[in-house]
């Protein structure tokens, strides 16, 4: 592209059209330029100008022709078929072909800026000591490295060094919006990357953060945002009066109706409306609509908040350091409370008030509920409960990211290794529990909670059910894959068992799901020179995650060892009957007691049932979850038919296996 | 075991999971209707049945037993 | 026992006593909600809390049993669970309680077991005579001061308003509740009734029709079980002077599936209910925004007396877009009197525009909105007042709003206004909503709701109700004809049966005559009269056309000759098993206007007619209309008049106007054969060629497909 100054005649006509420069020296323009399409346009320092030909068409204005009109530019550089209208400073920008920027007050850089990455997060601890670095390429399991393994010096070290050194890859001191980016109304963009194809409509100001470019996907900034140091990847939307200090938004988040966060970071498909934020580590579909709802020093995903769900992080002694960490699938009932530090296990649910400090982490599929001022565990109570089962099934559906480039890895599996493995703990806990307890005792105690004696056993039972039921689905699936007696054999003997071993412990990064031996290695290889880049570091968990179906069927080896006593090779045609039949039994046990749950969805009695999911299902319009009137309720139907598949597929197994010789 | 036996049994466990005296409690008593009791008590009384008595009850069928009545024959069939 | 609804339903929504019945402690349940949301919305009225455990609750004295209750009671609310319902409501029952609302789910929704207990708790609202809201319901709220009951779980008490609220999906209704509570739009009563499983939404019309304190009714329905109750009632409702809006949630299409007929198949489900909603004068809305809209415009306002409005703007581009909508609308922008105009002149400054639409000029103040208000709504040849704000910086915009009110206030002219922004002009909106001024952000939206108040006060008076009857029918006849064909396991009647059929319908018909030889053939084409048409008759062969098996306009005895062979040749290829009754000659009518007459069967509304101008009209522009039969003559005519290509038939471009009588008569002969022959599944008459005005019409082809055995 070959530049040049104005002809004279050009210069006349800037001028006719009210247009003045400091120096018309310091002007260069595209060969092909030509000036009909500005006017009122004040320039100073080195611009330079492309071609404007082309007739925009713009959503808010219709169509209009893309050139200057009353703009004062600076030091900027005005890529093709570029509109800007009624902007009073442009300075410093590098403005990409066909952007748009109209009726804006001020777009402006004021020196060397790293666009929001580089940005300390205090998160979790609010206190300091779990400090987040974000950049714009930073995934959920990146972040869940940093904030949690901070005592793996060498990882953290290499980590930040990398990312540092990104950051200050970044730097400039002009700022850059993409092209087809549209900012319309705004009052101060100050120190930003606005992306390809984002929309800015009605922000108030918008300082030192980075907005992701993304055809397939753009960010969409709306009416009365006020943003502070901050990083939005593609897909998401800001509107609404939001304020943000410090933050980090993923991909496909949504945030709206006023939502104030700072210090925080939430990934993919979050949501958040209404309420407050601080400090938070919001993992995928982490949601939070309603009023007074305040979220502070947590980590959440797969979340959902009651309306009035509120924490407090202060001990008053040592200042807000303390954190809560609930695990994947976890639910705050209306108007909950709970005083940090506090850990809340997978899909379990907080109603009431609890000023204990208490660990659930041990117990999945849990309620804790605040009974005359103490911190009450039903285990394993929330397996059955309607709830449960629509989000599980709910949110792979709800994945809003269509950036060709996803960040976070998402694993949804219900039934997991980890959460199983966390299953066969609370096993064992309860076990401990129900042995030393005394017929006596109405409660016994476990880290600050209380669990009511006689309903251990029931939580034993339950628990077995999922446990059951993995161990069917996992041979099942692989049945159903084979087609002869050979392939069969050839897959089971491949599992890689490590003999004598016990089924080893599974992370959850956060949505991706992980065994300790593949985490340890996924260290290894960021710590190793070969990993030089941000870049590398996704690839690296692309990589890792590459291997979760087969370390799953690892992991169900050992456990079938673990329960059955014989590993996958040895299996024999009695015992894979017997293993279907228990998947079978269990899984049609479990969608009854769903079933029977539904018909309880709005159980006056049920302290547990209504106040929690009932607040949300009267206020969302989602069909799926409120109870049909004429026709049978959808998810009844749904789980119904299940039933019957769950019979058909047996049998196909079985019929399959009769063919089968093994001994 | 002999039915009326079997039926002091059965008040005295009802009685202590609600928390009420076992003479309040007559031979037709409805769970949730005459006594209160709500779902988080319904499983208490399954699991205190099954201490009580050492058996193992299958859970759908238990929570579908709404008198005092019908819980003492169904747990009368365990017994046999 | 005998039920009285309308008695049971006042002590519902009017009780003296409520029992909650099922109630405990438990801060966030459904039975403390209620409980605390009665006594929270100042209930005027005692209230018992029923608990087998609790002696008290929220400070109130509580009952073991229902019939542990001293006092007789009005209203029991019960929240116990689905299993033990019935055992709570016999109790009911025997202390003489007639008003019920059942708020547990766990019934016909879920069915298996569910629907059992639906079934019993109807049995014993029956044996008593109760009346019971439910269940799987949110409860019922009645802002009557008399009453102030909130018995559902709705979080807050709405405003007290005029307007009802019906819904069958509690879903929605807190949505609504908090969209209106956000406008200051009040309610008089709010009712969700879940499963209906005796009170429905037809009861609940009958109610409101009475009720002194409701002025407009808006319903939210997934499904229609009595289509034409509904429509009754509806009538009778409007007819009362309540309009009636609704939003109907589409379930997924199942009417439109494969259907034997051109009707069944173009008759879809959301047409159907469509037709019905208009043919009934209920309005119906495409959302919760639309429908507010116009419930606002009905509640808040009197009625026009025409349709001619002035429009009051501070911003000519608003005040343009106004009456284009307007006029897209079909209202009038009044002409002022000279004395309007020069009072006008003299109060505003010279570069305002004083006439109608009339702009005040952006730094318009409040004197000159109260210039413009009084000189519109003193012309008498102004029936309504829009006014439109746009907020410029020296626009007062609270001034101007209670200016608006207070003239409204003095005024029998109904009042509307567009304040166009949101946050500047937020303020001034609350002013105008508290003062029931109906507020639209858009002029557009305004317009609309007008025309539809407008068109309610002109039609509601005139929902004729004669259903008009031939006497020159042989109803027995075409009953045996069904009869037997179907109990000789047929489902199509041949054409000569239909044609026979028609005919005892008084159904102006072709001569026509069945020829099995050619010879026949020859014989009838002359007695019939060149040119003719000739069809195969055959039981296997539905679609002729296809079959080869029509071939049209031959003008002489040659022609009908090999006409004879070549139908027989095409239908052997075509179908070599299908035996051939003979060949139908008729009457080929070369001058008119095809137009299709329709008949469907439909499981909620019962006999659907359809009429559209056939051909590409109705093949692919789908330009068709539906209505329930019977048909009034005002129900044909407005059919007719629906469809686009009906001013085909009024004569367009030097055409002359057909015989739009004669279809009219076709109509109400099908609507009248539709109601007695329950029989006729689904009919086409397709064409009915209609010629020029006064030469009648006549039925060229008919399909009829009966129910099945």
């Amino acid at each position: 592209m070959a530049y040049r100054n104005l002809t004279s005649q050009e210069i006349e006509k800037l001028k006719q059209q009210g247009c003045s420069s400091e120096s018309w020296g310091t002007l260069w323009v595209d060969e092909k330029f030509t000036p009909e399409q500005i006017f009122n346009a004040h320039f100073s320092g080195k611009v330079t100008l492309g071609v404007y030909s082309e007739t925009l068409t713009i959503p808010s204005l219709g169509k209009h022709p893309a050139g200057i009109w009353n703009a004062s530019l600076k030091d900027c550089r005005i890529g093709d078929n570029v509109l800007i209208s009624n902007v009073q400073n442009l300075y410093h920008y590098d403005i990409s072909h066909h952007a748009v920027i109209n009726t804006v007050q001020t777009v402006t850089m004021t020196g060397e800026t790293h666009f929001g990455n580089g940005t300390e997060l205090e998160i979790l601890n609010e206190g300091g000591g779990r400090e987040l670095l974000i950049y714009d390429k930073l995934s959920a399991q990146i972040a869940y490295l940093l904030v949690h393994f901070r005592y793996q010096k060498n990882l953290i070290d290499k980590l930040q060094r990398l990312i540092s050194d990104y950051c200050e890859s970044k730097v400039g001191t002009i700022g850059h919006i993409g092209p087809y980016a549209q900012i319309h109304n705004c009052q101060i963009i100050k120190n930003m990357t606005i992306g390809e194809g984002a929309l800015v409509e009605g922000a108030i100001l918008l300082e030192d953060g980075t907005l992701a470019g993304c055809q397939e996907d753009p960010v969409k900034i709306g009416h009365g945002v006020i943003a502070k140091h901050f990083i939005v990847q593609s897909g998401s939307h800001i509107d609404d009066g939001v304020l943000l200090e410090k933050c980090f938004v993923g991909q496909g988040v949504r945030l709206g109706k006023q939502y104030s966060a700072e210090g925080s970071a939430f990934f993919a498909n979050c949501e958040g409306y209404h309420g407050e934020a601080v400090s938070i580590f919001a993992g995928p579909y982490t949601v939070t609509h309603h009023k007074s709802t305040l979220l502070i020093a947590g980590m959440f995903s797969f979340y959902n908040a009651g309306s009035g769900t509120n924490q407090s992080n202060h001990m008053y002694k040592l200042g807000p350091l303390h954190q809560g960490i609930l695990e994947r699938g976890a639910k705050t009932g209306s108007l909950s409370y709970m005083m940090w530090p506090c850990s809340v296990g997978a899909f379990s649910v907080v109603t009431g008030k609890h000023a204990a400090n208490f660990d659930a982490s041990d117990f999945p599929f849990s309620y804790i509920t605040a009974e005359e001022g103490k911190s009450q565990l039903t285990p394993a109570m929330n397996l059955f409960t309607v709830g449960t089962r629509r989000d599980s099934e709910k949110w792979p559906s709800r994945d809003r990211r269509k950036d060709p480039q996803t960040f976070d890895i998402l694993h949804f599996d219900l039934f997991n290794p980890r959460t199983i493995g966390k299953i066969l703990n609370a096993l064992s806990i309860l076990q401990n529990l129900g042995e030393k307890s005394r017929k006596e005792q109405e409660f016994v105690s476990y880290k600050g909670l209380v669990i009511k004696r006689l309903l251990i056993r029931s939580g034993i039972k339950y628990y077995k059910i999922p446990v059951a039921i993995y161990l069917g689905q996992c041979l099942l699936e692989i049945l159903e894959k084979t087609k002869s007696e050979k392939e069969l054999k050839e897959i089971l003997f491949s599992i890689p068992i490590k003999e004598n071993t016990e089924p080893e412990l599974w992370y959850d990064l956060a949505g991706m799901l992980i065994p300790k031996s593949r985490l340890e290695t996924c260290f290894e290889k960021i710590v190793s020179s070969k990993t030089d880049s941000v870049e590398t570091l996704l690839l690296i968990f692309d990589e890792v995650a590459s291997h979760y179906k087969a370390d799953n069927l690892s992991w169900w080896g050992h456990l079938l060892k673990k329960e059955y006593g014989v590993y996958p090779s040895e299996l024999n045609k009695e015992l894979i009957i017997q293993l279907l039949e228990s998947w079978k039994t269990n899984t049609v046990k479990l969608n009854n007691m769903v079933l029977k749950d539904a018909e309880k969805e709005f159980d006056p009695t049920s302290q547990i049932g209504y106040g929690l999911d009932g607040d949300e299902a009267l206020r969302k319009i989602d069909f799926e979850i409120v109870r049909g009137t004429y026709d049978e309720n959808p998810f009844v139907k749904k789980l119904r038919l299940e039933n019957n598949q769950v019979e058909t597929r047996f049998q196909a197994a079985i019929n399959a296996l009769k063919i089968f010789r093994l001994t | 075991m002999e039915t009326k036996k079997l039926q002091e049994r059965v008040k005295k466990v009802v009685a202590n999971v609600l928390k009420m005296d076992p003479e309040e409690i007559s031979d037709d008593a409805n769970f949730i209707f005459d006594l209160g009791a709500d779902s988080m008590q319904s499983l208490e009384l399954v699991a205190a049945f099954e201490e009580e008595f050492g058996i193992e009850l299958d859970e759908d069928k238990a929570l579908s037993v709404q008198t005092v009545a019908d819980a003492v024959n169904f747990i009368a069939s365990y017994l046999k | 026992m005998k039920k009285n609804i309308k008695v049971n339903l006042d002590k519902i929504f009017y009780p003296d006593s409520i029992a909650v019945v099922g109630a405990n402690k438990v801060v966030g349940t459904v039975p403390y909600d209620i409980l605390r949301n009665i006594l929270d919305a100042d209930f005027n009225g005692v209230v018992y809390p029923v608990s087998p455990r609790e002696r008290f609750i929220a400070g109130i004295k509580a009952y073991k049993y229902v019939s542990d209750i001293p006092d007789p009671v009005d209203l029991a609310i019960l929240v116990f669970p689905s299993s033990v319902t019935h055992l709570a409501l016999e109790q009911c029952g025997q202390k003489g309680i007639k008003g019920v609302i059942i708020i547990s789910a766990g019934f016909k929704e879920v069915g298996g077991e569910g629907i059992e207990r639906e079934k019993r708790v109807k049995e014993i609202a029956d044996k008593y005579g109760m009346s019971i809201i439910g269940p799987n319901c949110l409860g019922v709220i009645n802002t009557d001061a008399r009453s102030k009951i909130n018995a559902s779980f709705a979080r807050r008490m709405p405003e007290e308003g005029t307007i009802a609220f019906l819904s069958q999906s509690g879903a929605l209704c807190t949505a609504v509740l908090d969209y209106a509570y956000a406008k200051h739009i009040g309610f008089s009563k709010f009712i969700s009734f879940g499963n209906k499983a005796d009170v429905t939404e037809i009861d609940l019309l009958y109610y409101l029709k009475d009720d002194p304190k409701t002025k407009v009714i808006l319903m939210y329905l997934e499904e229609i079980t009595d289509g034409p109750g509904l429509m009754k009632a509806a009538r009778t409702v409007i007819r009362a002077g309540k309009p009636i809006l609704i939003l109907k949630a589409g379930r997924t299409p199942e009417g439109a599936l494969a259907a034997a007929s051109h009707t069944g198949s173009m008759a879809g489900n959301d047409e159907i209910c469509d037709a019905a909603f208009r043919q009934a004068g209920i309005i119906r809305c495409q959302n919760v925004e639309e429908m507010f809209n116009i419930a606002i415009a009905f509640a808040y306002q009197p009625m026009p007396k025409s349709n001619r409005i002035a429009i009051i703007t501070n911003a000519g581009g608003p005040g343009v877009l106004a009456t284009d909508a307007a006029i897209h609308e079909g209202l009038e922008l009044a002409k002022f009197s000279e004395e309007t105009l020069s009072m006008l002149k003299k109060n505003l400054p010279a570069t305002a525009n004083i006439k109608n639409p009339v702009d005040i000029i952006g730094d318009a103040r409040v004197d000159r909105y109260n210039v413009a208000l009084t000189a519109a709504f003193n012309e008498p040849s102004v029936d309504a007042v829009f006014t439109i704000l746009t907020p410029q910086s020296m626009t007062e915009i609270d001034l101007i709003a209670r200016e608006i009110a207070k003239v409204a206030h003095h005024s029998e002219k109904p009042i509307y206004a567009s304040f166009m922004g949101e946050a500047d002009v937020s303020q001034g909106i609350d002013v105008l909503q508290r003062n029931k001024i109906p507020h639209y952000f858009l002029p557009e939206s305004m317009c609309r709701a007008f025309a539809i108040v407008y068109q309610f006060s002109q039609t509601r008076h005139n929902v004729p109700t004669t259903i008009p009857t031939y006497e020159d029918i042989n109803a027995p006849y075409v009953e045996e004809m069904i009869t037997h064909t179907i109990s000789m396991g047929k489902q199509f009647l041949t054409e000569d049966e239909s044609i026979r059929l028609l005919k005892a319908y008084g159904f102006p018909v072709l001569k026509t005559a069945l020829a099995t030889t050619v010879d026949e053939a020859i014989q009838k084409a002359e007695d019939i009269g060149f040119p003719v048409v000739m069809k195969v008759v055959s039981d296997k062969i539905i679609h002729k056309s296809e079959a080869g098996g029509v071939i049209l306009n031959l003008q002489n005895k040659t022609e009908v000759t090999e006409a004879f062979h070549t139908i027989l040749e095409n239908v052997k290829k075509f179908n070599p098993t299908a035996s051939v009754k003979g060949i139908l000659i008729e009457k080929m009518i070369l001058d008119g206007e095809e137009v299709i007459l329709g008949l469907k069967r439909d499981k909620s509304f019962g006999p659907i007619l359809m009429f559209g101008l056939g051909g590409i009209y109705v093949e692919i522009f789908k330009d068709v209309s539906f209505r329930i039969a019977p048909l009034t003559e005002h129900d044909a005519k407005a059919m007719i008049e629906e469809t686009r290509a009906s001013a085909i038939l009024h004569g367009i471009r030097g055409r002359k106007p057909r015989d739009v009588e004669k279809i009219i008569e076709c109509l109400l002969r099908l609507s009248q054969l539709a109601v007695n022959h329950p029989s006729i599944e689904e009919m086409d008459i397709n064409p009915l060629i209609v010629q020029p005005k006064g030469m009648g019409a006549y039925v060229a082809d008919v399909r009829i497909i009966l129910k099945r055995e």
